[in-house]
């Protein structure tokens, strides 16, 4: 379902799940009215947010999650205090929260170290897929042979978003573009 | 007299990660549901996963998975038609290149009946505990490719997720 769908479906006072996705944590799924505010719904997942913390309402439901143009979700620092309802967040939106509005990514390959900045909110399969198709000009069968892993050597998926592997308030993060294991016969 | 039935601590196991948050993010996000119905019939339970769009090809595929033991052993599941609520047909599942096709395969196991082996009854991925038996030399080739009992049914559905939502996933044709 997706969050104007979760809108319509449900009044005011209705209570849905949310989740909530900390800097450097797993996500966390918390209960929301309507007529809650972010602040209110950060809070509930033990985020104490100020207007210097941003919040990112992520819009990638399946199929348009690694765009490697999409930039636009939502920061929403400095609309802590609006409500859910005016916000258009229903049951199952994905509130993704940081203390960094862009992460500074780079990635090494081989003697190359391209880098560009992301939302927190982007996943690690987007980085891939920047990397491979705009900066190194591979093949988009390559996607099949080779992944990304964090620099201290850490796998990663790439349904992870960004902000979840944030650590120790810093606002950039080092990957590796390594080969794939291959399943063999 | 009433009769209550214990719920197996498999099946208990698999219906707890049913409920984390790793899951419903999926569901939430339109990656995958269970199927509901049928749901869980124990040791059964039937999933579908979202696919991209490609020619000519449905947007989900179903998949039944034999949960049995779950998680100290690794499901192994097959594609799933859910309209007859029966196997998918060979020439219906997803085609590929690399490891899509590899994973995807319909050339194998071979027809057992003793086992009830067919082709395409289960995927050629090391989680899958049907190819990981035939294959004891995957635990030192593949170790971070197999199932532990640290893995959940997510890591699963994630593994078909992301062979299907490549670019080397071509459709059903």
């Amino acid at each position: 379902m997706d969050i104007h769908e979760g809108q319509r479906a449900h009044g005011h006072g209705d209570e849905f799940e949310v989740f909530v996705f900390p800097s450097g944590g797993k996500p966390i799924e918390v209960k929301a009215r309507a007529s809650d505010t972010l602040r209110e719904v950060l809070a509930r997942a033990g985020v104490k947010p100020d207007d210097e913390v941003a919040a990112f309402i992520a819009h990638d439901e399946h199929g348009q999650d690694d765009d490697a143009e999409r930039d636009e979700d939502e920061h929403a620092g400095k609309g802590l205090d609006k409500r859910l309802h005016e916000l258009g967040l229903g049951r199952g939106c994905r509130i993704v929260h940081s203390a960094c509005r862009w992460v500074e990514v780079t990635v090494n390959y081989q003697d190359q170290s391209p880098h560009r900045r992301f939302r927190p909110s982007a996943r690690v399969g987007r980085v891939l897929r920047w990397v491979v198709t705009k900066e190194l000009k591979l093949k988009e069968e390559d996607f099949d042979v080779i992944k990304l892993k964090l620099c201290d050597g850490h796998d990663v998926r790439n349904d992870t978003r960004l902000a979840e592997l944030l650590k120790h308030q810093t606002c950039a993060l080092c990957f590796e573009l390594v080969l794939k294991p291959r399943i063999q016969g | 007299m009433t009769t209550t039935t214990v719920m197996k601590p498999d099946e208990a196991a698999l219906r707890g990660d049913l409920r984390s948050v790793d899951f419903r993010v999926g569901v939430a996000e339109g990656r995958w549901d269970l199927a509901d119905p049928p749901g869980v019939v124990w040791p059964y339970a039937v999933f579908w996963v979202a696919a991209p769009l490609r020619p000519n090809s449905p947007d989900r595929f179903h998949l039944r998975l034999d949960c049995a033991g779950y998680p100290a052993v690794g499901p192994t599941g097959r594609f799933w038609d859910h309209t007859s609520a029966g196997p998918l047909p060979l020439g219906d599942y997803p085609k590929g290149t690399g490891d899509t096709a590899k994973v995807f395969r319909t050339d194998w196991p071979p027809q057992k009946a003793e086992t009830g082996d067919t082709p395409g009854s289960a995927l050629y991925h090391p989680f899958d505990r049907r190819p990981a038996s035939d294959h004891p030399d995957w635990k030192t080739k593949h170790p971070e490719l197999m199932w532990t009992s640290e893995h959940t049914v997510v890591d699963y559905l994630e593994m078909v997720y992301g062979l299907l939502n490549t670019p080397t996933y071509t459709g059903i044709r």
